[in-house]
């Protein structure tokens, strides 16, 4: 009879602390001593596990099919941006009409700047959340789709607040490591913490079940209006972390496809597997690097291959669709990786070595 | 505003509803029976536009015969796309296949974008694409159109009946309302189902190739990206009017053509936030009858 | 000692054109085990939804416990003390039995802004889940279900997942507890079981219960009372003898095989 082994609580602790204290190194070390280049794919895996995670609680763990993420970024970058941008570049910038008061006289450190911008997009998560999840299933799924989409032509047009189509520049780069995975770790410490609480079972019973969870005293709505409001914050701050590493945004930065490619990311992971939607992330963000190759001409053998523009995303549609034909559940399907699991896929490889 | 002006705005406005209402059918009529957000329908559409000019260009039809070809490939590439990408997942939890539908969505526009390029092709008749004299200013009394509206409201017109015609008249319309109540029954009644879901995409399709050859005329220009806020718009009409009703699909996108062409006449200042408006309305009727003004009221048994 | 805990007066609710549940009153007292019977579309489920909320009642009052139940969502009244199990089974069939049993125990919390003190893992969000733990497993224990603790619960074979919804139904300590077929589909090996399970649960938590069965050995061997309905009205009343010998009711079910 097998004997699974279950760790201690006190040892799961000592392993995850040690696991942080790697990363920490690890990040210290890429800080210093890696390529510009390594350290901007380094800053985009950890603000798309923000993005993931964050979908990834809203869509996969509380069942709402929510796809106006970008809408909710765009606010948080946008918010981010209009309060650390300095005074001259802001007169600059503003060339059709002038910002509106109070944003144009004020310059804001980076910290409090991310956590307003998330309490932005949290607001409006929570002034959007309480119509449109008297929706269900796909009606849900449209109307945040048509707010994502809302907010990008609003962004386009209020110049006096975004700077309309032009966007805007100069944003200081405070994005460093140290932030981005600073606060990837909050993201995922923060939803995990929840998810593995009994408001995480209310959660999952509602994506189960929404009349059994009324039934059982769950105020169904509240739940799912908090999921939302806890979505939308990171989602606000990933925007302003992001805004601030490529110093520039427009509106057409937060085009349905922004959504569409976190979708990717959580589905691949694993839709409502925190775990999953890191590894996801992070193999998206790999991924795409990887088929940039695609774009620019190179040699197989004897065929010369001319390099094609877009031909990235069309690889990657490809294999979206391919990935829910085959693959729905993804790479985590609904499980998370926890030290337990890690412990008995060596147990596994151990012994199949041993047969 | 002057009445000349008012009436123009308003011929123009049902023309565009028009167009919106043949491609909201297309949502419509796949959303009935499969229950399915067809989020690459508005690639379908620009597909339409791709194949009429590439017929004109390419293969040098006569631009009468390239339009007709181009119907019947987009009606080709509507059930090509239901055969490999959303029949395996007919019975797969909905959240797949709307997945699947914007990945194939993504699929098209980079496949035109990667295939086509990305630039915009000029759909005009300098380069043949329809006669010269559809561009025509007619006039009467102080209204002042192109014949290439008209032509429009009247393809619309046809194309609605013959569409009404099939569908409550013809054995295979019979056959596509039947399956959108109740999939197995009808197959247990020896309706083949799956070649009619052929069917409804292939018509679903081929109304939106129409729709694009039209809006082509009127905005001459194709890129990989065009249908796609003519496709939210179409969509959302299909919404408004009841999504799964067809004539909620036509009612809706003439609400939508309306909308969009009055209020930015009445109140120029807004242009910018055109787009915004479709969303203006969607966002209002979901909140007070999210089942769309003809919908029907489905309930969940407790 | 027997005070009425739920008063129905004249409850009425139509859906268009077809009155489901037509001017129905009724009661039920402490510690009562209730049967509500009638043929298929009677109305009975609609009755269940009426006083827990899922449905709005068009005309009539319901008094729960001295509160007014109409219009209260179904999550208020579950926090008053009324739960319920569903005609089909509505298990939350991915996550585990204990994770069923628990998830019941969230209407404990008080209110919303408590999940700041989950996030952060305050002692006394940490006190919260142990008592929910302690509490679901004692539950369990008791209904004979505690090795299935981890088991998730649609691997449970279908006697078992009828006594788990009832047991996550315990989970919110209610004082009136309804019961929707919950034989449906048993042999009558589990049957007696059940209503055995059915009378302890009562004895031990005093709960007063309302069962609605097409059984007939369930109704007349448990219930004290018996409430018959058709087309949507109250055809009879009364203990089971004079429900049995009641013309009215055999007549209801004629055609239908009675199971005596």
């Amino acid at each position: 009879m097998r004997m699974s082994k279950r760790l201690s609580v006190k040892t799961k602790t000592i392993l995850t602390i040690l696991f942080v204290i790697l990363m920490a190194l690890l990040i210290t070390v890429a800080d210093k001593k890696a390529s510009d280049y390594v350290v901007l794919i380094l800053n985009l895996i950890a603000i798309n596990i923000i993005f993931a995670v964050s979908l990834n609680l809203i869509n996969g763990m509380t069942g709402i099919f929510s796809l106006g993420h970008a809408g909710f970024i765009a606010i948080g970058a946008y918010t981010s941006v209009l309060l650390t941008l300095p005074i001259e570049q802001k007169e600059i910038s503003y060339l059709i009409k002038p910002l509106i008061s109070p944003f144009n006289r004020i310059e804001l450190p980076f910290l409090p700047a991310i956590l307003i911008a998330g309490l932005v997009s949290a607001g409006f998560g929570y002034l959007v959340a309480a119509p449109s999840l008297r929706l269900i299933g796909d009606y849900l799924a449209i109307a945040t789709l048509g707010l994502g989409e809302t907010i990008r032509v609003i962004a386009n047009n209020a110049w006096s607040i975004t700077n309309g189509a032009l966007g805007l520049k100069g944003i200081p780069s405070y994005t460093n490591l140290y932030w981005s995975w600073g606060w990837a770790l909050i993201t995922v410490v923060a939803i995990a913490s929840l998810v593995s609480s009994s408001y995480g079972r209310a959660l999952k019973a509602i994506r189960e079940d929404p009349i059994a969870a009324k039934a059982m005293g769950i105020n169904v709505f509240s739940h799912q209006v908090m999921s939302f409001v806890i979505g939308s914050f990171f989602a606000g701050v990933g925007g302003a972390l992001w805004a601030h590493l490529i110093t520039t945004i427009d509106p057409k930065s937060f085009a349905f496809v922004r959504t569409f490619e976190i979708l990717i990311m959580v589905v691949l992971g694993g839709l409502g597997s925190i775990s999953g939607s890191i590894i996801g992330a992070a193999i998206y963000t790999v991924g795409l690097e990887f088929l940039r190759v695609l774009e620019s001409p190179f040699k197989i053998w004897f065929i010369n291959y001319p390099g094609v523009p877009g031909m990235r995303m069309l690889v990657l549609s490809v294999l979206l669709i391919v990935l829910m034909l085959f693959w729905q559940r993804g790479i985590m399907g609904r499980n998370e990786l926890s030290w337990d699991s890690i412990v008995s896929i060596f147990a596994k490889l151990k012994r199949g070595g041993k047969r | 505003m002057r009445l000349s002006d008012f009436v123009q705005h308003l011929i123009n406005a049902f023309s565009l509803g028009g167009i919106y209402a043949l491609i909201a059918i297309g949502y419509t009529m796949v959303y009935g029976i499969l229950r399915l957000i067809n989020f690459a329908h508005g690639d379908i559409f620009t597909y339409g536009i791709y194949f009429a000019f590439y017929g004109v260009t390419l293969f040098m039809f006569p631009w009468w015969l390239s339009f007709i070809t181009a119907i019947f490939f987009t009606a080709f590439l509507g059930a090509l796309i239901e055969r490999i990408a959303y029949r395996p997942l007919r019975n797969a939890p909905r959240i797949s296949a709307l997945i699947t539908a914007i990945g194939v969505s993504f699929f098209l526009q980079n496949f035109a974008t990667v295939v086509f390029g990305g630039r915009a092709k000029s759909f005009n008749p300098q380069t043949g694409m329809y006669p010269v004299y559809f561009l025509k200013i007619l006039k009467l009394g102080d209204v002042r159109i192109r014949l290439v509206t008209l032509i429009t409201l009247s393809i619309v017109a046809v194309s609605l009946l013959v569409l009404v015609w099939i569908v409550y008249k013809s054995k295979v319309g019979m056959a596509m309302r039947a399956i959108s109540k109740d999939i197995p029954t009808t197959r247990l009644m020896g309706v083949n189902a799956d070649r009619i879901i052929s069917y409804t995409f292939m018509i679903g399709s081929s109304l939106a190739a129409i729709g694009g050859i039209l809006w082509a005329m009127t905005y001459p220009q194709v890129y990989p990206y065009t249908g796609m806020v003519p496709g939210l718009k179409a969509f959302i009409s299909a919404v408004v009017g009841g999504i799964g009703s067809i004539p909620g699909a036509m009612l809706g996108g003439f609400i939508l053509g309306v909308s969009e062409i009055m209020i930015v006449a009445l109140f120029p200042s807004i242009a910018g936030y055109r787009d915004a408006i479709a969303y203006v309305i969607l966002i209002f009727v979901l909140l007070v009858r999210p089942t769309g003004i003809l919908g029907v009221e489905v309930s969940e048994k407790v | 000692m027997n005070e009425v805990v739920l008063e129905l007066k004249n409850v009425t609710k139509r859906f268009g054109g077809l009155t489901a549940v037509d001017k129905f009153s009724g009661h039920v007292k402490k510690g009562e085990l209730v049967g509500l019977i009638g043929p298929n579309g009677a109305g009975k489920t609609t009755l269940f939804n009426l006083i827990t909320g899922m449905y709005e009642l068009d005309e009539g009052e319901m008094i729960f416990l001295g509160n007014r139940l109409n219009g209260l969502k179904p999550h208020e009244v579950t926090r008053l003390g009324i739960a319920r199990t569903f005609q089909n089974i509505r298990l939350f069939s991915d996550m585990s039995v204990l994770e069923n049993v628990m998830v019941a125990r969230h209407c404990k919390l008080r209110s919303m802004f408590s999940l700041f003190s989950f996030v952060f893992k305050t002692p006394s969000a940490l006190k919260f889940e142990k008592s929910v733990r302690e509490h679901s497993e004692k539950l369990l224990a008791k209904v004979g279900l505690l090795n299935f603790a981890n088991e998730k619960a649609s691997a449970l074979p279908y006697g078992l997942q009828r006594k788990l919804e009832i047991a996550r139904a315990l989970a919110t300590e209610p004082k009136l507890l309804l019961l929707d077929e919950p034989a449906a589909g048993m042999n009558p090996q589990e049957t007696s079981e059940l209503m055995e399970f059915i009378k302890a649960i009562r004895d031990e938590f005093g709960l007063s219960i309302i069962v609605i069965e097409h059984d007939m050995k369930v109704i007349m061997g448990i219930c004290e009372r018996i409430y018959v309905m058709d087309y949507g009205k109250l055809i009879a009343e009364g203990t089971p003898s004079q429900i049995q010998s009641n013309p009215l009711v055999i007549k209801a079910y004629l055609g239908e095989e009675v199971l005596l």
